[in-house]
């Protein structure tokens, strides 16, 4: 028998090689992270950033990183900012400061979330927030433009899927009765499409619940953005109220982290 | 070719294979009903400790089982399937000496090669398209159809929630047919490229499905997501895409192109192998 290739297996090498071509054109499934552009005024800035410390468990945000945690702040050029992992009120200070003029930082004295932002007003909201201090901060920003809006920041627990889930939950009704409003933080739970089945744990699917609860209420505003924490997890999110705001853009900004920080900011332009 | 292809045909009809795997597939449906009447009776309603869940009674019915059991079907059993199937043909042949008696015949090696996977492919589809009508089938008999929700997270089907109504879901499963049928080229084009190297059938389809799991667990852990393009299983339920309110089209025909490049490399290795080597 020849060794020499026939013409058949030529049509099936051949074959292979324009299939292959076409999946490679026709596949896409990169993630969309954020890049900073140019918006217009009607266009409102939102990040939501865990600038805490990696490492086993949530650890407060170190002084050394809050210049850097300025920095891109300031570079973005954010309305408002979702912070997780401020340490204490003192802190909170200390990174209005370096924040510059016109910025300003809303914690409470125990710290935990914050709230960062500029060219608008903020009022916290006190009364009817069913959550565990530290855990959640519920405010009204009111933008230099457009209508007053419903922010909750939250940080859910890391370990349980049930507190998880409460906290979320409560959190997404709030938000939900009391449009427009975003929801963002760090939720601590991973569902991402790409991942597909891998690690079915009961955490997954108890997580796929409380996501799906949220996603029923509220528009999740930064899809198909991929990971947003070490290692290649997507735990923070950005639920913004459906048929009030287009976003124009929206994903995680990538490259600034600093020292043991393990979150990138997540950052969505969204417009009335 | 036609009268090669006829006894071809009645060879896979009269196999105890066939009613094997159907056997297979209706005890696979029957496991999938009993997990899905507990999971429905026990894990929907919202507990107590447990509140916020958007899964509810309604949310389960016959399109939701017939989805989930062909999904898992299509991707672990039937390829599982088609690796026997490729296993049985060139080195069943040849263990059964009835490989040399078909050569000396005015059939030539590429025709026969040919035959066989057109064939074999055929009998692959049609149990595809069994497992999905008894899924449906069952799933109207004992759950009853209605609307199909289909959640983020769960299967990594989508990434919004897609609410497709009855008729809108039949079509989707009915091209979610034509689209797992052509899956199956990759896996059984792979056993069949192991059959014309090794001479044993169980080896064959020991290897095959050996080879398929391992590929099948890399790709889905996200692990190893940069590995997925060279692996064809990260690409077995490119039929989902079907499952949406607005298809994307691209996606699915990537998906389909990537199957089929990998079986045609796979087809053209087999097909020099068994042209050129030598019978005992």
């Amino acid at each position: 028998m020849s060794r020499r290739l026939r013409p058949t297996e030529w049509l099936f090498g051949a074959a292979a090689l324009v299939f292959a071509v076409a999946s490679a054109i026709l596949i896409d499934d990169r993630a969309v992270v954020f890049e900073p552009a140019p918006r217009d005024a009607e266009t409102v800035r939102i990040v939501t950033w865990n600038i805490g410390s990696g490492g086993d468990g949530p650890r407060p945000a170190r002084d050394e990183h809050l210049p850097a945690v300025a920095a891109a702040l300031r570079t973005l050029d954010a309305d408002l900012a979702f912070l997780q992992e401020i340490a204490d009120r003192d802190q909170a200070t200390r990174l209005a400061k370096l924040l510059g003029d016109g910025w300003s930082v809303r914690t409470r004295r125990g710290g935990g979330v914050a709230f960062a932002y500029r060219r608008g007003q903020l009022r916290r909201l006190r009364d009817g927030s069913p959550w565990p201090r530290r855990q959640a901060l519920a405010a009204v920003f009111r933008p230099e433009r457009g209508p007053a809006i419903t922010v909750v920041n939250l940080h859910a627990d890391y370990l349980s899927s049930k507190k998880r889930n409460q906290l979320i939950g409560r959190a997404a009704d709030f938000a939900h009765g009391r449009p427009p409003a975003i929801l963002a933080g760090d939720f601590n739970l991973d569902v991402d499409f790409r991942k597909r089945g891998d690690l079915f744990t009961d955490n997954l699917h108890r997580d796929i619940e409380t996501y799906n609860y949220v996603a029923g209420k509220l528009r999740d505003a930064a899809l198909r953005g991929g990971s947003t924490a070490e290692p290649d997890r997507r735990l923070d999110y950005l639920f913004a109220s459906p048929d009030r705001f287009t976003v124009m853009r929206s994903g995680p900004w990538k490259g600034k982290r600093v020292g043991d920080m393990d979150h990138d900011p997540v950052v969505a332009d969204l417009r009335f | 070719m036609m009268s090669l292809l006829r006894f071809e045909w009645l060879k896979i009809l009269r196999s105890r294979r066939l009613m094997v795997t159907a056997g297979v597939v209706a005890l696979y449906l029957a496991l999938m009903l009993l997990g899905f009447y507990t999971y429905a009776q026990n894990e929907t309603g919202g507990q107590a400790e447990f509140r916020y869940t958007f899964e509810n009674r309604g949310y389960f019915n016959g399109l939701t089982f017939g989805l989930y059991a062909f999904y898992f079907g299509a991707l672990m059993v039937l390829p599982i399937f088609a690796a026997a199937e490729g296993g049985s043909q060139i080195a069943g042949e040849r263990r059964r000496r009835t490989l040399e008696l078909m050569l000396y015949r005015q059939v030539s090696r590429s025709n026969l090669f040919l035959g066989k996977f057109a064939l074999s492919w055929l009998s692959q589809a049609l149990l595809t398209g069994l497992l999905m009508a008894l899924a449906l089938v069952l799933g109207l008999a004992l759950v009853g159809w209605g609307e199909l929700n289909i959640y983020p997270g769960v299967l990594q089907m989508t990434d919004t929630h897609q609410r497709l109504g009855q008729l809108a879901a039949l079509r989707a499963f009915g091209l979610a047919w034509l689209a797992a049928s052509l899956a199956m080229t990759a896996p059984l084009s792979m056993s069949f490229l192991l059959s014309t190297w090794m001479r044993s059938p169980v080896n064959v389809v020991a290897a095959s499905t050996a080879l398929y799991l391992v590929m099948l667990v890399i790709s889905e852990v996200h692990f190893f997501a940069q590995l997925r393009p060279y692996l064809f299983t990260a690409h077995m339920g490119y039929w989902r895409e079907l499952f949406r309110e607005t298809v994307d089209w691209p996606a699915l025909f990537g998906g389909g192109a990537r199957l089929l490049a990998f079986a045609a490399a796979f087809l053209a290795i087999g097909h020099w192998r068994f042209r050129t080597r030598e019978e005992p």
